[in-house]
């Protein structure tokens, strides 16, 4: 699944560690995350689109199938 | 300073072992006392002769100590977050395709391993984590 974490987080001016910490998650996860090889749970995105203030779908792109 | 946001990948082995050892400490003393314990006493006891302990205790005690270090597995993975449970969900299936093929394979050759099976098994248990991790750390 596509997604604008990277994007976002640099935005705001965090490194994978500070985001890891704000949600609770290791570095490796927002490292995967951001690469797209790991989708995250629906509550992991809801609680990462609620910091960043944008909806699920704003952060999250579904792939169309 | 987007620069400095933009960061951050370190070695393989070197963010797995950091990343290994925060799963560590986010454990509870419990899980962390057990896993320690059935490391020590799986590493302990299989070094000592029959001759030093009664058999039959020995036996008893090289089990124990090998339950403690499945439940403690279970509560690291229960204390890691959801990206390291995908990591140890992936491991757990490549170690049962890889395990099943592998001592078949041995056994129709006619190679009974008997309990050294147990260390191949766990043997690739570990490659297959670090494989993982790579594979789904970066792709």
């Amino acid at each position: 699944m596509k997604n604008r974490v990277r994007e976002l987080r640099l935005e705001r001016n965090w490194t994978q560690k500070e985001l890891g910490e704000r949600l609770g998650m290791s570095r490796q996860a927002i490292i995967a995350i951001e690469g797209e090889k790991f989708d995250p749970s629906l509550r992991l995105a809801i609680k990462l689109s609620r910091l960043f203030k944008k909806r699920v779908e704003d952060v999250f792109v579904a792939d169309e199938r | 300073m987007a620069g400095m946001a933009s960061d951050e990948s370190g070695s393989l082995f070197r963010d797995l072992a950091v990343e290994t050892a925060e799963s560590w400490r986010t454990m509870a003393p419990l899980g962390r006392a057990i896993l320690g314990a059935g490391v020590i006493g799986v590493v302990v006891l299989n070094v000592l002769e029959r001759t030093a302990i009664p058999s039959t205790l020995l036996s008893v005690l090289r089990v124990l100590a090998i339950v403690a270090v499945v439940i403690g597995c279970v509560a690291n993975a229960r204390a890691a977050d959801e990206f390291y449970q995908r990591i140890y969900l992936y491991a757990c299936t490549y170690t049962l395709v890889a395990s099943m093929l592998i001592l078949y394979a041995l056994a129709e050759f006619g190679v009974n391993l008997g309990v050294r099976s147990i260390s191949l098994v766990a043997g690739i248990f570990a490659v297959s984590f670090v494989v993982a991790f790579a594979v789904l750390r970066r792709g």
